[in-house]
């Protein structure tokens, strides 16, 4: 039988409060002082946070309100530089600033602690979001490794530096972001999955065994992937199942926990009580993981905040008609 | 000297301060009337004085109503005094470009705030049933801008596919998912596509085709088709849904198009282009791909390469030549291509040696110049001193290729 819970899969749309907020610090239309709005910022994510903790989400995530991007806030690294022009993430129509690698990458300040409110996190339970080393690799503009392994594993290195450092009572849950290894063009090439496994294992040997590593794919089926997802030393394995039907993935062992992203982020259409717990039983059914976290298929960021959750409000009713009917 | 590169705009304008605070019926400050006093004086807009006068009035329906249309005259006399060949309204009379036309059909409800990138967002909506042309979208501004303007105009309008895709497909992908009869073989992305295609085509018949119609026969000469979301779902029947509809949209019209598309994939456009009917020039987006260096070689002007794509594709139109960057710029900034209040303003030098390198890939005859995308991120006087330099480089570029 298995476990039933919840979490969310990205960053949090802000809400109507704060997007006035943002934009009128950034046009000067009104005063607001870089204080004001970083005080803003900590009173949403504490109530995001503390919302999580109420409703009995399985991870309490930090909102990563803050992040401009997903790359953005990685841009203190040394080695690390932010380009100047937007590209576009992925299919949607938000847009992100090419990370730059000019030199080897390292520690420089802690620039991920003041990006999250890690002190905020419940004890045992907090977790964070970040770009995985494949889609870090894929979506940087390399100018000083020169081989996607290396690369990698530089990354992979300094991520686990960076969280080590952080309050490791809170923080027990890292969700590696990787559309990049499902979205058509941009795939792993022949050796690149290997290679990414290896940065994995950097990484997960860096942090230690007291955090749960989730691997999220979207913007594609990752079908052909889970067998080698289901090597790496990894807890879970996010599928966006917007883009991926349950029956792809029948035949595979699921010897990791599943984050089952059923919600769709970037539809306003509200997928009913019913229709999430019978998804899941289809899963379950069909896959047979030991663990489900019923979750968004991806960041909430593209859907106003006000729908962002209500469709969670559905997902914890969801997980709890599901956790009652599996007796826990 | 005049330049033999026509020179345009894309869209959008920072709408000034005084139509903002007199737009919403605040008190006009200080600050703003010296706006409006300043850039009248500098722009030589015809009886400016009025407007001062005006900011000081009470609130009223009329007031709003004349201010929106002073806002107009600025920015032709802002565009016209650069010497571009082709102007437009800034959009001022438009609050947002997608939700100028979201409020404006039937069907469309406003949802709340989406991120676009860093802190600037965009009101998304959805549809709710099938969408229903209820009133013009753009006409009324294409009559005021014909009034006042002293330069030939080119409308830029949003065009329907991205409409549909920066929007909640509510009604039509509600139809599908309500019917799923089988959760383990359903990819609802399969299902979404569908509801997509139904609504483009919905939009371009019952809203597009008798905007257009109304643009055409008021006088309109030359509509630009705003499609920023085109290739971002960059699968091969995404673009043929795309192509089906623009010709759709364009049939038996007697006006030039043109697609303005930015910050996207241009080896997939390129592939596609061909097959859009009536589009004589694709203006687009490069100087944010580009150097800061001068240099008229490749590896100068990595940022143009993609024209190669067009050309090897077949495309046989125009191409509006992004020139200058139009977002904030967090980079250091070169000895071509300063930093100023966060923008960068390119130098002419710059500008001439882009042209001259998009030259040496399609012909000096099919390019005409212009930003990358809309200038309502920047403040006046640096756009004004980017569009400077967008003219004089065009010169200068003239002047090499010795026409």
């Amino acid at each position: 039988m298995a476990r039933f819970g919840c979490v969310i899969t990205g960053i949090h749309p802000r809400s109507e409060g704060l997007v006035r907020l943002t934009r009128a610090y950034e046009l000067g239309t009104e005063r607001v002082t870089a204080a004001a709005l970083e005080r803003a910022f900590r009173e949403e994510s504490k109530r995001l946070i503390s919302y999580q903790w109420s409703r009995g989400f399985t991870v309490v995530m930090d909102p990563s309100l803050k992040w401009k991007d997903h790359f953005r806030p990685l841009s203190s690294l040394r080695g690390l530089e932010v380009g100047a022009g937007y590209t576009r993430w992925f299919t949607t129509n938000t847009f992100y600033k090419k990370p730059l690698v000019v030199g080897e990458l390292g520690v420089g300040g802690n620039p991920l602690g003041a990006s999250w409110y890690i002190s905020m996190l419940p004890e045992g339970r907090g977790g964070v979001f970040l770009p995985g080393p494949y889609t870090f690799y894929r979506l940087c503009e390399d100018r000083f490794y020169g081989d996607p392994l290396r690369l990698m594993k530089g990354y992979a290195s300094v991520i686990s530096s960076l969280l080590g450092a952080l309050d490791s009572r809170r923080l027990v849950y890292v969700q590696l972001s990787e559309p990049a290894l499902t979205f058509e063009a941009t795939k792993p090439r022949r050796g690149e999955l290997e290679m990414y496994g290896e940065a994995v294992k950097v990484l997960v040997e860096g942090l230690g065994g007291g955090v749960r590593i989730s691997v999220h794919t979207f913007f594609g089926s990752p079908a052909e992937l889970l067998p080698f997802l289901m090597r790496l030393p990894i807890d879970y394995v996010g599928v966006d199942f917007v883009r991926t039907s349950i029956s792809e993935l029948e035949g595979v062992r699921f010897t990791k926990g599943l984050i089952c992203g059923f919600v769709d982020a970037e539809s306003s259409y509200m997928e009913s009580v019913d229709e999430i717990t019978a998804f899941a039983g289809e899963v379950v059914e069909a896959l047979a993981p030991p663990e489900v976290l019923m979750a968004p298929n991806m960041d909430l960021r593209y859907l106003p905040a006000s729908i962002a959750e209500a469709k969670l409000e559905r997902l914890v009713e969801a997980s709890r008609v599901l956790m009652r009917g599996s007796g826990e | 000297m005049a330049s033999r590169f026509a020179l345009q705009e894309i869209g959008s304008l920072k709408k000034p301060l005084w139509r903002l605070q007199a737009y919403r019926g605040d008190p006009v400050s200080e600050q703003a009337l010296r706006e409006a006093e300043t850039w009248g004086q500098r722009l030589g807009v015809e009886g400016y004085r009025e407007l001062l006068d005006l900011l000081g009035q009470p609130d009223s329906p009329e007031k709003r109503r004349s201010v929106l249309e002073w806002s107009i005259r600025y920015a032709l006399r802002f565009f016209e005094s650069v010497g571009l060949d082709r102007v437009y309204t800034g959009e001022q009379a438009r609050v947002e470009m997608y939700e100028h036309v979201a409020r404006r059909v039937q069907n469309f409800e406003i949802r709340g705030s989406v991120n676009s990138l860093d802190y600037a967002y965009y009101s998304k909506g959805a549809i709710i049933g099938r969408p229903v042309y209820k009133q013009h979208i753009y006409l009324d501004e294409f009559l005021i801008a014909k009034r006042l303007a002293r330069r030939p105009l080119k409308v830029p309008i949003t065009g329907p596919y991205t409409m549909v895709d920066w929007s909640f497909n509510e009604y039509y992908e509600g139809l599908r998912r309500r019917s799923i009869g089988d959760w383990r073989t359903v990819r609802i992305e399969r299902l979404k596509l569908e509801g997509r295609r139904d609504f483009l085509l919905d939009l371009v018949d019952a809203v597009y085709r008798p905007e257009i119609r109304a643009l055409v026969e008021a006088g309109a000469e030359w509509i630009q088709v705003d499609e920023p979301a085109l290739t971002s779902r960059p699968e091969d029947e995404e673009m043929r849904l795309f192509v089906e509809a623009w010709n759709r949209m364009v049939e038996g019209f007697s006006c030039r198009f043109s697609l303005h598309n930015c910050y996207s994939d241009y080896r997939l456009l390129a592939r596609f282009a061909p097959q859009l009917k009536k589009c004589s020039q694709l203006a687009l987006e490069f100087a944010n791909r580009d150097s800061l260096a001068l240099g008229v070689t490749g590896e100068a002007r990595p940022g143009y390469q993609d024209l190669r794509h067009f050309v090897e594709w077949g495309y046989e139109g125009e191409f509006g030549l992004g020139l200058l960057h139009v977002h904030r710029y967090d980079g250091g900034g070169s000895s071509h291509a300063r930093v100023v209040g966060g923008f960068l303003v390119e130098s002419p030098e710059l500008v001439r040696d882009r042209i001259l390198y998009a030259c040496s890939i399609v012909g000096a005859d099919r390019i005409a110049c212009n930003p990358d995308c809309g200038g309502r991120r920047m403040p006046w006087e640096v756009y004004h001193r980017k569009l400077q330099s967008l003219r004089r480089g065009a010169e200068l570029a003239a002047e090499v290729i010795g026409c």
